[in-house]
């Protein structure tokens, strides 16, 4: 089977008539309305698009720069901290001095910084933590007898004239 | 039984060089350009998705929407290949793209007529002769890989460099796809006589 030149086997495709002569007219209702923004590497719109995002993102960064600088550098916070700091340190100062002052006694330092605070040592003596109770058991021990003015216990003694 | 498709060199170094005045007018006047580049290319594109899809509707719907995606990227159009080759790349793949939206995991293996709308006997708009219809049969009978580059080389004279700037492959592989399509079509139109 010949196919060369003449001889070729054409498809047998065909349009409908009249179909190429309305093809661009239909084609047009379809495009898109814009082309698009890029139109070719020298246009001016696409240069002016370039300048406007250059100075967008330079904008942005001045204003992250300048937010960022601004949150560092404070002074209220600064001073607070400052001041925190310089506590810290002359804290730091007094109980290195109250140590050296007490030769270490750890007992004297804690009075005296309980004193210093306005707070009493959580260690205190057995009889002034103990219950009433235990208060009386161990005054009876010594001979004494610890009474509630209602406990009616002297309604056994007579009182002598 | 088929023989190699021939070349008519002067018209295609024409062709050459008005596309090279279209592509440095294209700067200046693009609208104008495009145009002029639809109505030269229309019934080439048209045909060559009708080749690949069978039905008229179908290829009405590839054709129009491979001048629109034209249309938008006409500004990345590099003068490296001819401009024919860059409309016949948008053009097969807006075909291909059409049939993978009627199978969606489609590959160049399926058969193209397992693929089409309607099938080439119901399908309106068919004329020819007898040879034509029973070749057309037999084309549409083969893988999708295979039926494409048969179309190009054989209907559109294309040479395998140009093929495979369209199809993406190798100059060997297209040859071995051209001859055992060529194979499959003699096969079938031998058991057709």
């Amino acid at each position: 089977m010949k196919t060369q030149g003449d001889d070729k086997i054409k498809h047998p495709y065909k349009a409908p008539e009249g179909y190429f002569e309305n093809f661009e007219e239909r084609l047009r209702e379809k495009m898109p309305v814009k082309a698009p923004l890029f139109v070719s590497h020298n246009s001016k719109k696409r240069r002016f698009a370039y300048l406007f995002a250059a100075a967008a993102l330079l904008l942005l960064a001045s204003f992250a720069w300048l937010i960022f600088s601004k949150n560092r550098t404070l002074p209220l916070p600064e001073m607070v901290k400052n001041t925190e700091i310089q506590k810290q340190q002359s804290d730091s100062v007094e109980l290195k001095t109250l140590i050296e002052k007490h030769g270490q006694n750890e007992e004297k330092l804690m009075e005296h910084i309980a004193d210093e605070i306005h707070d009493k040592p959580t260690v205190t003596p057995v009889v002034m933590n103990s219950s009433e109770k235990q208060i009386a058991d161990e005054l009876e021990e010594e001979g004494i007898i610890a009474a509630e003015i209602n406990d009616n216990l002297f309604d056994e003694f007579e009182i002598l004239p | 039984m088929l023989n190699k498709p021939g070349s008519e060199h002067t018209e295609k170094q024409n062709q050459l060089s008005r596309e090279q005045e279209w592509a440095e007018a294209l700067q200046k006047n693009r609208e104008k350009v495009f145009f002029d580049i639809v109505g030269r290319y229309k019934a080439r594109v048209y045909y060559l998705v009708r080749n690949i899809l069978v039905s008229h509707d179908d290829a009405d719907d590839a054709a129009q929407n491979t001048f629109i995606k034209i249309w938008e990227k006409l500004h990345t159009f590099r003068s490296e290949s001819a401009l024919y080759t860059w409309i016949y790349r948008i053009a097969t793949n807006e075909a291909l793209t059409l049939l993978r939206r009627r199978k969606p995991g489609l590959s160049l293996d399926d058969v193209s007529e397992e693929l089409m709308d309607t099938s080439f006997s119901e399908s309106a708009w068919i004329d020819g002769t007898e040879t034509e219809r029973k070749l057309q049969e037999a084309i549409n009978k083969l893988p999708l890989k295979q039926k494409l580059v048969f179309c190009l080389r054989y209907f559109e004279e294309l040479n395998y460099e140009q093929i495979a700037t369209i199809t993406e492959t190798s100059v060997g592989a297209l040859k071995a796809s051209y001859f055992h399509a060529v194979q499959k079509i003699e096969t079938f139109l031998k058991q057709s006589i």
